[in-house]
């Protein structure tokens, strides 16, 4: 087992030195240049190539990407070229709004489509699995950005019972930011209300982002299941007249489990993606937005590094599921 | 069955956070009366409808206002956008500003008083005194002093995002229009030009001439691009009547009341928060939802949904901005624009009240000049240029007298930017699409293009590139060199790239006119340069556009400059 | 029902009908399927007919008639440019097909290249491809694509391409997965015995077996594209004449009406939601009647 997971953090290093290559280059490849951004109509020529010079993009592209590598072999991730602030500050800040939100769209997404999965299966070929799966299949089918610009209007804005944007209520509560977690963060201040709160903001947006996930969490259970359920040892346990609730538990979930988690590690690059959606429409200030308004502004600096971060996360997380599966399955655990 | 215990527990969890919303959510949402939530009995605070505009400021509470962005950089020197300065100004102040709801008429702020006409080379400005900066710092004349030296001696890394003190005082260092700034005594200070500058006291009204204290800029090392803080962190250096508490990128900027603040009165407000919100219908939408109560910029087409609307009031701001669309005769080769002919039919194409019924809500006027009405300039500037009403037949018949026709159109490119939304240009992409239709009625063959704003249009546009492109202004200040001027001065004999408006005798009008000081002279000199352009059809100026502010009923005491640069000083809440 | 025709016994029809003919029946008894290949014909026939099918103009715009509400005469209003948002509908459908029926192809091909070279090959050649695959995967998708377009510039073959990009990879590691399985299989084994070998092994015997599950992706892939070219266009990056009707960018110009005017975000969202249900519906059949397990 550690040799498993030592070869494939050994594997990491090939992808990520690619990974920075790949980006440095396509942000070079991207027309423009940020050295206009910040003035608009106002930049002059003159200002633009003073900005140019002092960020260094007037120097010959490989001097550009070896001083990058240089930094971050120090662990020094950059400035952004726009705001000057500090890129893993500014990853700091918002990657926890992001995980917040994947988290509970997740959370959402497995809760709701494990049992859903299980059931449907259970019933296979009545109208109830009929029914589960034409749902299952238009939750896959809707694009996140309608269905949380109708979510936001049915119930932020026709029938306003939740927040239309943002992380809590910044009128009520005044939530110093620590870990940038908001639910924590509100426990942290002492301001139960303000967890019930930051709660409350995430309802809609992690409606939205998680339906996709439960869809797909849904259906993969409802065929692992089955596939399971028909196998001969399951078959032995009813037989050796164990009751449904042990079979349930010990046999048919535990290896139902396995497809679910390696559906869960996919999605994880999805609900990235997903939050750039997300974050635009609930103006949740999380790294999806971030990065997106990076690559329109060409603020290279937090291109590179921001999503080189974005990656590394993608394949750990990639890596863990990796681990739990084998975990998970003798068979593989043992070859 | 376990599974389905979970996913009740689940759902009810939802259920009950949707409906326990209401106990907890703010006393300051607006009512909503007209839809009552489903989830139903809650006896929130009274609604606001009982308040009007009436009645005696009240101190307290918090506002949470939706801007498009937060700040470019929290150093005032280095910002040049209007939503750096919203933030900015209420924190840091100038030594003289506009009066509010004027864009001619200067005030101290800073400064008590002080001596200087348009035609002076030297200004003395008298220091407001007992005045101390957020940290404690005495303000003074020295710290003034401090300012300008630093804003001068910037290092070339700061100069480029600088573009205010480079454009008002002509560039950095020692060559620049500051001959001199002397402490005189401790509440005065000398300030000697090279030359006289018209425009020398407005430029200084501007957020990033902002007095700093010089322990902060000390502390920051705001002099060294490398190393200073000054535009990042959180710091109390300014005057202003509100505190910086915290600032969190793309989240949220939280301000408290100075109350030592120096003015007639302190802040009413306890707090004041600006969100940035980027798209103009999520700020609505954060406004109807309840999450802000107040947002600027609205977009045009939602005026009617806060206007007249139960629970909400819209502040309209005067234009104080031109929207033009670019001519360029030689961005292509043998382009059909060298002809003026064809200029004059892409002016007369344009119906620019359709325009402002469709995308500024009917808030906005056609632009015969590029000077707004708000300028005091307007109508000594505007005497005689050539004015292109609205008549397709007119364009389609110069069309054909320039030898086109529908087997031969005249073929133009024609560019619009994307990511980006302006005062004067609120749907840069819709207003473009009837233009577009507009051009091709009378008979142009049109080919669009579309560019992101900041990093790849404006520098196309200001290379030359486009034939015909949509840009614009918002004055800096009011005066006729800070519109003609910047776009049409020519640079080492040659003319502006954007417009290719190589006009005979332009080059010579603009440097007249820059030199004139004399007020009357002054208008008459730039209506030259206006007249040459306008004739040439340089450029079609399209519409001046109103912006507007909506607020929540509570909301009271909010005046709109035209300028934009608004303090939230005399803002209070009511009801609560 | 034709059932009936094709209900001789599996075994003995297996050389004549094969995978395919047995895909097909079984796809025939699946109501998904039927469903999802309905739709998809449905909005074939919009696009090729559109011309007709229309009642205006879709890009033709007057400002005098904005915003009108669904009427007879309007079925779904118009919009700030005066233009019929049904019109915009069916038109709508050519870019939206074309795209992703374009990226799919670009996908496919490419990925199946790789994906054959890596699966074939093995050794470095492999090592090499997969590490791409792998850095590829690890960039979030969207993401990817707003890159691709961000370079390219706007327009239809420009997002077709970032979309296929994006699918590379995905379309690489299912080729090669499948052709690993089948390096064992038994008749892939006696084929080598009898000499048979590098690239007729490759293409006559391994490929036709390999490329069951490779079309059901390309299935479901033309639904994950007719999103992605909607969401682009929601984010402003679709085509770059405006006029040009593209139903994500027709949601996000219209959705800050949402307040008044649901329906200029409803429908064209609705059409997006129709259009990849199709695809899903599809494939899922699709898979049922290729998936071997499942033909037991």
């Amino acid at each position: 087992m550690t040799k498993f997971i030592i070869r494939r953090l050994l594997l990491l290093i090939p992808i990520l030195l690619g990974l920075t290559l790949l980006i440095f280059v396509f942000t070079r490849l991207l027309p423009g240049d940020p050295a206009t951004t910040i003035l608009g109509e106002r930049a002059t020529a003159e200002n633009m190539a003073l900005v140019r010079e002092s960020l260094g993009l007037d120097r010959p592209l490989h001097e550009q990407y070896f001083q990058y590598m240089g930094g971050l072999l120090q662990g020094d991730l950059g400035r952004s070229f726009i705001t000057n602030r500090d890129v893993v500050d500014d990853f700091l800040q918002r990657f926890p709004a992001t995980i917040e939100l994947s988290l509970a769209a997740i959370i959402f997404a497995i809760a709701a489509g494990i049992p859903l999965g299980v059931y449907t299966a259970k019933r296979r070929g009545t109208w109830v699995d009929a029914g589960g799966t034409i749902l299952s299949l238009i939750g896959i089918s809707i694009p996140i950005f309608f269905l949380g610009l109708m979510l936001k209007w049915i119930f932020a804005i026709q029938f306003p019972i939740l927040p239309d944007s943002g992380r809590i209520d910044l009128v009520d509560y005044f939530i110093p930011r620590v870990t940038n977690f908001m639910t924590v963060d509100a426990l942290l201040a002492g301001e139960p209300g303000g967890f019930i709160d930051a709660l409350r903001h995430l309802v809609l947006p992690a409606l939205a982002l998680g339906t996709i996930p439960l869809a797909v969490i849904m259906r993969i259970t409802r065929a692992s299941v089955i596939d399971v359920l028909n196998e001969d040892y399951v078959r032995t346990a009813h037989a050796k007249g164990l009751r449904d609730r042990t079979v349930d538990g010990r046999h048919i979930l535990r290896n139902a489990l396995l497809p679910v988690v390696t559906v869960i590690g996919l999605q994880t690059g999805l609900l990235l993606g997903g939050a750039i959606l997300t974050e635009t429409i609930f103006t949740w200030g999380g790294v999806g937005r971030w990065i997106y308004d990076a690559v329109t502004a060409r603020d290279y600096q937090i291109i590179q590094s921001g999503v080189l971060m974005l990656a590394l996360i993608f394949v750990l997380v990639n890596l863990i599921v990796d681990i739990s599966y084998a975990f998970l399955n003798p068979r593989i655990r043992h070859s | 069955m376990p599974n389905w215990r979970w996913f009740s527990v689940f759902t009810v969890l939802i259920l009950v956070l949707a409906a326990c919303g209401d106990a907890g959510t703010s006393a300051s949402a607006p009512d909503e009366s007209d839809d009552p939530p489903a989830s139903g009995s809650d006896a929130s605070e009274p609604p606001a409808s009982d308040g009007g505009t009436s009645g005696e400021p009240q101190t307290g509470g918090t506002l949470v206002f939706g801007g498009a962005a937060l700040a470019a950089s929290l150093d005032p020197a280095l910002t040049s956008d209007g939503e750096s300065f919203r933030i900015l100004q209420q924190i840091y102040e100038p030594l003289v500003d506009l009066v509010p709801g004027t864009v001619d008429e200067l005030e101290g702020v800073l400064a008590e008083s002080w001596t200087g006409e348009p035609e002076d080379t030297e200004y003395v400005f008298t220091l407001k005194e007992g005045v101390t900066f957020h940290d404690g710092t005495p303000f003074n004349a020295e710290a003034v002093k401090t300012n300008f030296d630093r804003w001068q001696t910037f290092a070339e890394e700061f100069q480029g995002n600088a573009y205010y003190y480079g454009a008002v005082m002509d560039g950095f260092g020692p060559d620049n229009l500051i001959e001199s700034v002397e402490a005189t005594d401790e509440m005065t200070v000398t300030i000697t030009l090279r030359e006289a500058s018209p425009t020398f006291l407005f430029g200084i009204a501007l957020t990033p001439f902002s007095i700093v204290s010089p322990a902060v800029l000390e502390a920051t090392s705001a002099d060294d691009p490398a190393t200073s803080t000054l535009g990042t962190d959180t710091v109390q250096g300014g005057t202003g009547p509100f505190v910086m508490e915290e600032y969190i990128p793309d989240d949220s900027a939280t301000l408290v009341r100075n109350d030592d603040y120096h003015g007639e009165h302190t802040a009413y407000l306890d707090r004041l928060i600006i969100r940035p919100i980027a798209d103009p219908a999520a700020r609505l939408q954060a406004l109807q939802g309840g999450s802000v109560q107040g947002f600027d910029l609205i977009a045009p087409g939602d005026r009617d949904a806060v206007d007249g609307a139960e629970g909400f009031q819209l502040v309209n701001r005067e234009s104080y901005n031109t929207l033009y669309l670019g001519v360029n005769p030689t961005a292509t080769d043998d382009s059909s624009l060298a002809d003026l002919a064809v200029r004059q039919a892409v002016a007369h194409a344009i119906d620019r009240e359709a325009l402002i019924e469709a995308f500024y809500g009917g808030g906005g006027s056609p632009a015969d000049i590029f000077l707004p009405p708000t300028s005091g300039w307007f109508d000594s500037v505007g005497e005689g240029a050539e004015v292109y009403e609205y008549d397709p037949e007119a364009a389609t018949a110069l069309l054909e007298g320039a030898g086109f026709d529908a087997d031969n159109p005249a073929t133009v490119n024609f560019w619009y930017p994307t990511e980006v939304t302006r005062p004067y240009m609120p749907d840069p992409q819709g207003l473009h699409q009837a233009v577009t239709t507009m051009l091709e009625d009378a008979g142009f063959e049109v080919e669009p293009g579309s560019a992101i704003w900041g990093t790849e249009y404006i520098p196309a546009a200001q290379n030359g590139e486009y034939d015909l492109h949509f840009l614009g202004w918002t004055g800096d200040f009011d005066d006729p060199s800070n519109w003609y001027g910047v776009h049409f001065g020519y640079a080492q004999g040659e003319p502006a790239a954007q417009f290719g408006c190589d006009v005979d005798g332009l080059e010579a009008a603009i440097d007249e006119a820059e030199s004139t000081l004399e007020e009357g002279a002054r208008g008459t000199a730039w209506s030259e340069v206006a007249q040459l352009v306008h004739n040439e059809v340089c450029f079609v100026t399209l519409v001046h556009g109103d912006t507007a502010i909506a607020l929540t009923d509570q909301v009271q005491g909010y005046v709109a400059n035209p300028t934009g640069s608004e303090s939230f000083l005399d803002v209070w809440l009511s009801g609560e | 029902m034709t059932g009936a025709a094709v209900s001789r016994p599996v075994e003995q029809q297996e050389r004549s009908v094969g995978l395919w003919g047995d895909a097909l029946r079984r796809m025939r008894g699946s109501p998904a399927a039927i469903i999802g290949a309905a739709i998809i014909i449905f909005f074939v026939l919009m696009a090729i007919f559109a011309p007709f099918i229309a009642p205006y103009d879709p890009t033709r715009g007057d400002l005098g008639s904005s915003y009108l509400p669904p009427s007879g005469e309007h079925f779904f209003g118009t919009n700030v440019q005066g233009q019929d948002v049904f019109s915009r509908i069916i038109f709508g459908s050519r870019l939206t097909l074309g795209i992703a029926v374009m990226s799919v192809t670009i996908g496919v091909a490419f990925g199946s290249l790789l994906g054959a070279l890596a699966g074939y090959f093995r050794g470095w050649i492999d090592a090499t491809i997969m590490r791409g695959v792998d850095i590829m995967l690890s960039i979030p998708g969207l993401l990817l694509a707003i890159a691709v377009v961000s370079w390219l510039g706007r327009g239809a073959v420009q997002i077709a391409i970032a979309i296929a990009i994006v699918n590379v990879p995905i379309f690489a590691r299912i080729l090669r997965a499948s052709l690993l399985a089948l390096r064992d299989a038994d008749y892939v084994i006696a084929a080598k015995s009898v000499g048979v070998g590098g690239p007729a092994l490759l293409l006559r015997h391994m490929l036709p077996n390999a490329i069951g599950p490779l079309i059901v992706q390309a299935t479901l892939a033309l639904a994950t594209a007719v999103v992605d070219a909607a969401a682009l266009g929601f984010l402003g990056l679709g085509p770059p004449d405006p006029r040009t009707p593209e139903w994500g960018a027709m949601l996000s110009d219209t959705y800050r009406y949402l307040t008044d005017a649901v329906h200029l975000a409803f429908f064209p969202g609705i059409a997006i939601v129709l259009a990849v249900l199709g695809f899903n519906l599809l494939g899922d059949g699709m898979r049922e009647a290729l998936d071997p397990k499942l033909r037991r």
